[in-house]
C-alpha cells in the first residue's frame, strides 16, 4: 500500500497550488464582495490546462487520472471554491460531449469550452425536480426536422453567462425517467431561449447561478446528445465522479478553514500568551486536523477506484457526505477561534463559513448520499 | 541555439530546517529548484521560443533530485542531466559541471544560472565555471538579449544600468527581475513524465572541504522601553546602556 503521491501527481499538485495561492487567492476576497464572475483567473486557468485535464489528449484535455483531478480542485478551492466550481463545470461538460456528442457536436463544442471562449452549463435542475430528477417538466416535441422544447431551469451554474446548454426535457412522458429524458444543446441565439438574471448567493458568490426559460425553442435534431430517451442514464452517469470534486472542493475549503485558524491562534493574544497555547484551542484545531485528513484519504481512495475502473459509486458518495459535513464543521470551528473578528468580512474565515454549506446541498443532497450509501449496503 | 542552464535543488523555506550531526537533516524537507535558478530556465525557454534549439539543464547532486528537475522540463526544459555527487563545495560542484559540459555538451552556446542560490548564498559557481570552461562571464543580469553571436546583458551598477556585450559562448548569472518565471502547464507536466532525465556518473575530484551546518547563535530580543515619559525613558535607556557597559 502506498499513500504517497506519484511524480506528476505531486507536480500538478504543486502547479495549481502555485497558482492557486499567487494568482487566485488575492483577488477572491474582493469577488467575492462584487459577486463578479473571475474571469482574468478562469482564462489563466484555461491556459495553464486546469480545464478539461482529466480529458483525453485527443480532444485537448491532458489525460490526468482521477486523483490527480481531485488534488487540483482540492487547491483550487483553498483559494477559491467559485473558481474550483466553474473549472468543474468545464470538465463535466465536456465529458459529456465527449462521450456522446457526434462529430458536429465534438467539433463545434469542445474546443471553446476548454479554451475558456465559451461558456457551457448543464441544465437538469428544476423548480419541482431537484432530488426528484424524474420530475422534470420541461419538454421537447418532435416537429419535423426540429424539436421544440418548451419549460424552465433552475439553480444552473453558468446560466446567466452560457453560450451553450445542455438541456434535459421530457420526450415521452409515458416512459418517463427510464427512456423518456432526452439531452438538447441549445444556443444562447436560439429564438425563446432566455437567460435568467444570477442569484445573489450566500457563499461561492462569483458563481452565476440563475433560471433558464425555453419559450418555443426550436432545436435542430443533429443538436441532440447521444439518444432519444438516454438523457435520464446520461445525467445519473455525471454525479459519481461528480460526488468526488465535490468533495475535494469542500476539502479544500476544510484546509483553507485550518490554515487560518494555525495562524490565526498563533497570533492572537489572550491573558497574555498565544490563544494556540490553550487547550480548547487545542482540540479544536486537533479535531479539524484528523477529520480533513480522514475525509482527504475517503476522497484519494473513490479517485483512485475510479482510477482503476472499479465501482466507486459508495465511496464517491462516503467521501461527498463526510467532507461536506466536516468543511461545515471546520468553517464553524474557525470562526470560533477567530471569535468577535472571524465574524467580519475582514477575515478569510468569514467568507469560507458561507462557502461551505452548498457543499452539503448541491450535487446530491447529503441525504441523497446517505440513500446512495444505504442502498448499496442494503442491496442483497 | 543551444543553452545550458545550471540548477541547483535547494531547501523549501518555507519548511524548518532540523540540523543532525551538522548536516541538513532530510526529513521533512521539501526541495524545490533554487528561485534565481527558476529564473535562468524561464529566460532558456524564452531563448528558445525566440531563436529556436533545446534548452539542458544541468545539476549536481542527490539522485533524487530528478523529480526537482522535472518542475524545470514542465517549464519547457528539453532534457536534464544530474551528475551524481554530495560534495558541496563551489569548487568541486564547479570542476563536476565543467568535467561532464565538456564530455556531453561542448558545442554549447550560452550556460545561464541564478547569481546565487538561496541555501548557502555563496554565488561562485557561475564564475568558477567561466574560468575552468575559459568563457567570458557576465554576473547579475536583469536582462538578456541574444542577437546572432552577440548577447547583450543588463545590469544594475552603482546608481547607473550597465549594458554588457558578450560573444557566445559565454556564462550569464541571472538576477531577480528580469522575467516571471511561467507556470508549467498540465500539458507540459504529463510530457515532462515522459522526458528523461540522465544521471552522469562522473569520479570526483578529490573533495578537501568539508562543509558543516550550523544555526546562526539565537539573538536576545530587544527591550521596548515605554516613551510616554521621555525624561523617565532616557533615564532608563542610559542605566541599560551602562549595565552592558557601553557607557
Amino acid at each position: 500500500m502506498d499513500f504517497s503521491l506519484n511524480e506528476s501527481q505531486q507536480m500538478i499538485k504543486d502547479m495549481v497550488r502555485d497558482f492557486a495561492r499567487n494568482e487566485v487567492a488575492p483577488l477572491t476576497s474582493d469577488l467575492d464582495k462584487t459577486g463578479d464572475f473571475p474571469w482574468a483567473n478562469y482564462r489563466k486557468a484555461a491556459e495553464l490546462g486546469i480545464m478539461g485535464m482529466s480529458l483525453p489528449e485527443e480532444i485537448g484535455g491532458v489525460g490526468a487520472d482521477m486523483v490527480s483531478y481531485a488534488i487540483a480542485i482540492e487547491e483550487l478551492a483553498w483559494a477559491s471554491a467559485s473558481l474550483a466550481d466553474s473549472c468543474m463545470l468545464v470538465d463535466m461538460l465536456v465529458h459529456l460531449l465527449n462521450k456522446h456528442g457526434n462529430d458536429m457536436i465534438k467539433d463545434k463544442y469542445i474546443e471553446p469550452l476548454i479554451s475558456g471562449d465559451s461558456m457551457g452549463c448543464f441544465a437538469v435542475t428544476e423548480p419541482e425536480a431537484g432530488s426528484d430528477l424524474a420530475n422534470i417538466q420541461t419538454v421537447a416535441v418532435k416537429a419535423g426536422s426540429h424539436w421544440v422544447l418548451n419549460g424552465s431551469k433552475i439553480f444552473i451554474n453558468n446560466a446567466p453567462i452560457a453560450d451553450m446548454a445542455i438541456v434535459f426535457a421530457v420526450t415521452d412522458k409515458e416512459k418517463g425517467s427510464s427512456g423518456g429524458m432526452t439531452a438538447f444543446i441549445v444556443e444562447k441565439d436560439m429564438p425563446g431561449f432566455i437567460r435568467g438574471k444570477a442569484e445573489d448567493l450566500m457563499g461561492q458568490r462569483s458563481l452565476k447561478i440563475g433560471q433558464l426559460f425555453f419559450e418555443d425553442v426550436k432545436v435542430p435534431e443533429e443538436n441532440i446528445l447521444g439518444n432519444i430517451g438516454e438523457g435520464f442514464k446520461m445525467a445519473m452517469s455525471v454525479l459519481d465522479s461528480g460526488r468526488i470534486e465535490i468533495a475535494a472542493l469542500a476539502l479544500g475549503i476544510a484546509q483553507a478553514a485550518l490554515d487560518e485558524s494555525l495562524k490565526y491562534s498563533k497570533e492572537r493574544k489572550q491573558f497574555g500568551r498565544p490563544i494556540a497555547k490553550f487547550q480548547a484551542t487545542q482540540w479544536k484545531l486537533a479535531n479539524m486536523a484528523t477529520e480533513i485528513d480522514a475525509a482527504r484519504l475517503l476522497i484519494h481512495r473513490a479517485a483512485y477506484l475510479k482510477d482503476q475502473g472499479k465501482n466507486y459509486s459508495k465511496e464517491a458518495a462516503m467521501a461527498k457526505l463526510f467532507t461536506s459535513d466536516i468543511a461545515v464543521k471546520a468553517v464553524n470551528e474557525a470562526v470560533q477561534i477567530h471569535g468577535g473578528y472571524g465574524y467580519t468580512k475582514e477575515y478569510v474565515v468569514e467568507r469560507l463559513y458561507r462557502d461551505a454549506k452548498v457543499t452539503q446541498i448541491y450535487e446530491g443532497t447529503n441525504e441523497i448520499q446517505r440513500l446512495v450509501i444505504s442502498r448499496i449496503l442494503l442491496k442483497d | 541555439m543551444k543553452v545550458l542552464v545550471l540548477v541547483k535543488e535547494t531547501f523549501d523555506t518555507e519548511v524548518k530546517i532540523v540540523l543532525e550531526n551538522e548536516i541538513i537533516s532530510e526529513k521533512d524537507v521539501k526541495y524545490i529548484i533554487n528561485p534565481y535558478d527558476e529564473f535562468a530556465i524561464e529566460e532558456a525557454i524564452k531563448i528558445k521560443e525566440k531563436l529556436g534549439g533545446e534548452v539542458i539543464l544541468y545539476s549536481v547532486g542527490r539522485e533524487e533530485a530528478s523529480a526537482t528537475l522535472k518542475t524545470g522540463l514542465a517549464m519547457g526544459a528539453d532534457q536534464a542531466n544530474i551528475i551524481k555527487s554530495n560534495v558541496k563545495n563551489s569548487m568541486t560542484v564547479s570542476q563536476l559541471l565543467s568535467e561532464a559540459i565538456n564530455k556531453h555538451d561542448n558545442e554549447f552556446d550560452l550556460i545561464l544560472a541564478g547569481w546565487v542560490s538561496i541555501d548557502d548564498n555563496n554565488a561562485q559557481v557561475p564564475g568558477r565555471l567561466s574560468q575552468l570552461l575559459n568563457i567570458p562571464f557576465v554576473n547579475v543580469v536583469t536582462k538578456v538579449d541574444v542577437t546572432g553571436e552577440i548577447v547583450l546583458c543588463e545590469r544594475e551598477g552603482e546608481g547607473c544600468q550597465e549594458i554588457v556585450e558578450v560573444r557566445i559562448p559565454a556564462i550569464i548569472a541571472v538576477q531577480r527581475g528580469i522575467n516571471e518565471p511561467r507556470y508549467p502547464t498540465m500539458k507540459n507536466i504529463m510530457q515532462a513524465k515522459r522526458k528523461n532525465v540522465n544521471l552522469l556518473e562522473l569520479t570526483a575530484p578529490i573533495d578537501k572541504v568539508k562543509v558543516s551546518y550550523q544555526f546562526p547563535e539565537q539573538k536576545n530580543k530587544g527591550e521596548i522601553i515605554d516613551g510616554s515619559n521621555p525624561e523617565q525613558a532616557a533615564k532608563v535607556l542610559v542605566d541599560r546602556l551602562k549595565e552592558s557597559k557601553i557607557l
